[in-house]
């Protein structure tokens, strides 16, 4: 099967998991990734293609750097579009956050968080293609980063009937990678990787391969 | 002494000040009576309060955000809901009777209840343009209304630098409640009735004495609020005096002018700026106005601004900007929200 898996500077993660599953990988994997943002103005969808994204790593050559940019849904079985704009913190806190708001700017927001965002734009054209597609969410922060914005699982459900309504299928990251006040547990902070695989110091919100190797895990498990 | 005069500085003199300066080096305009690195800013008013609003928080002072829009709002969604265009969600208070009464809000038992029904959709005539599409119903406006009173009070209440931009001296109101509108029933919302909605241009002692009620009640909820008053430069869209536009803009901007003078002189906590000078001062040759030569070019309200904090930092030395400043609004390119301009859909061509 022909998965690919497009997304922001979290695929770091997930190009050292797949590596570490490469023995136990029978898909052609691919990562398109473009870090920084913002995704939206880098990355332009027209139909099924996304220009602008380069392709950062093949399961098949173990490589990347082809020099390709233009990702095309319809070369694929599978697409994940992985983590960008999919923050469920931030999701969480917008919905508490609205119920004080008008009706009128309540549904054009509720729009804006998740059927109007980037990913779930691509999606409906995948799916309207009949292109099976998985919308996954961003890892959540790891734990010991201080934030108002806390993971709440109506942020979930919110997101996962949103990605429903588009025939889209949701994942996030496993319950037990979770801490108990909803954060992603430390051990998968140490030797955080972002694209460039350069660690950095109080990196919240990156995580590491082995985390990359537990999403990996899970969504090749759901193919 | 000769005279008086001669001991006066060359700021008093056209040809020293003026005639034999650029015009980008016309300075001593402003000399400000207190700090506004010091305590928090909140901004109402007409359109031209919102470049304020925006400059001030650009520059890293405290500019108050009382009615923040949810997480991950895009600006876009934020400007056409009027979330951060001001420092509450009041839209353009473009009169005194409309500081006023929205400041009795605040702080008195007084209510205005008065809602605007248009095709099932419910408007407020204090900000008839504030959701889009109305509001859905009437306990959805009262809650709405609501909130905005809370966050107005307690951010007044909290103590701030309150700038206000003195806009318009035309006004419609309900005759039989006394209630000024925002806007002429009928043009954003609402029905005219001309048995009850009456056109009111406000004199000079109207628009002093709503002014002095609303400084009153400001005072009244801190009383280490200062208030600093501006004149909009932007002429009026149109008029309902029969006098034509220009020259009732000159009356309206004349009375306005008159009165932010009268109301600050002698009064250590309220202040003037003269961005109206500075805008439509004949030194400046209109070339702050866009070809329409009413909408104010971004460069006209850089250059305000510029002589703002320079004449700020003369007087107080370099500003002092607070670490936890407020939430910074976006800077974009698009054109103030300005609700008085619907007005043009209604003239003849």
């Amino acid at each position: 099967m022909r998965v690919g898996i497009v997304g922001n500077s979290h695929i770091g993660a997930l190009k050292f998991g797949l590596e570490a599953l490469q023995d136990d990988c029978n898909h052609e994997v691919s990562l398109w990734a473009m870090p920084g943002g913002p995704f939206e103005d880098k990355v332009k969808i027209d139909g099924l293609s996304l220009s602008g994204l380069p392709k950062v790593y093949s399961s098949s050559t173990a490589d990347g750097g082809t020099g390709e940019d233009v990702f095309v849904g319809s070369d694929y079985d599978v697409v994940v579009l992985y983590a960008q704009s999919l923050r469920l913190e931030g999701i969480g806190q917008g919905l508490k956050e609205v119920e004080k708001c008008t009706s009128g700017f309540r549904d054009a927001y509720l729009r804006e968080i998740s059927v109007e965002r980037f990913a779930f734009q691509y999606a409906k054209n995948l799916t309207a293609a009949s292109v099976r597609t998985i919308i996954h969410a961003a890892p959540l922060f790891g734990e010991g980063f201080v934030s108002r914005k806390t993971f709440k699982g109506e942020a979930t459900e919110f997101l996962r009937n949103a990605a429903a309504s588009l025939s889209a299928d949701f994942m996030m990251q496993p319950e037990d990678t979770i801490s108990v006040d909803g954060k992603t547990k430390a051990e998968f902070l140490t030797g955080s990787k972002h694209l460039d695989e350069r660690s950095r110091e109080n990196d919240f919100k990156h995580m590491n391969a082995e985390f990359g190797r537990r999403i990996m895990k899970e969504i090749l498990r759901k193919l | 002494m000769q005279n008086p005069y001669v001991e006066l500085e060359s700021s008093a003199f056209w040809r020293s000040a003026v005639a034999d300066r650029s015009c980008f080096d016309v300075s001593d305009l402003w000399v400000p009576k207190f700090r506004f690195d010091r305590m928090p800013i909140y901004t109402a008013g007409s359109c031209f309060a919102q470049h304020f609003g925006r400059a001030l928080s650009k520059a890293g002072l405290r500019w108050i955000d009382a009615e923040q829009a949810p997480t991950g709002s895009s600006e876009a969604l934020k400007r056409k809901f009027n979330y951060g265009i001001f420092s509450t969600r009041t839209a353009n208070i473009y009169t005194t009777p409309m500081l006023r009464q929205w400041l009795e809000l605040c702080f008195t038992d007084t209510r205005y209840d008065e809602v605007w029904e248009t095709d099932g959709r419910f408007y407020d005539p204090l900000r008839p343009m504030i959701e889009p599409n109305g509001f859905a119903s009437v306990e959805e406006f009262n809650e709405a209304r609501e909130r905005t009173i809370t966050a107005m009070r307690s951010a007044l209440e909290e103590g701030c630098v309150f700038v206000f931009t003195l806009g318009l001296t035309e006004s419609w109101m309900n005759k039989e409640t006394g209630m000024h509108y925002a806007a002429c029933p009928g043009t954003q919302a609402g029905t005219f009735d001309p048995k009850i909605h009456v056109f009111k241009n406000l004199s000079y002692p109207e628009t002093l004495k709503n002014l002095r009620a609303s400084i009153k009640l400001l005072k009244k909820a801190n009383k280490r609020n200062k208030i600093l008053l501006t004149v909009s430069p932007v002429p009026l869209t149109a008029t309902a005096s029969d006098d034509h536009v220009l020259v009732a803009t000159t009356k309206s901007k004349s009375i306005l002018r008159s009165v932010a003078a009268a109301a600050s002189s002698d009064n250590n906590g309220i202040d003037y700026f003269p961005s109206y000078e500075i805008i439509t001062g004949a030194p400046f040759r209109s070339m702050w106005f866009e070809p329409n030569m009413r909408s104010v070019r971004q460069e006209g309200v850089d250059f305000v601004m510029k002589n703002f904090f320079r004449e700020h930092e003369k007087k107080f030395g370099t500003l002092r900007v607070p670490k936890a400043s407020g939430r910074q609004i976006e800077e974009n390119n698009d054109d103030v929200v300005c609700e008085e301009v619907l007005l043009e859909a209604f003239g003849r061509v």
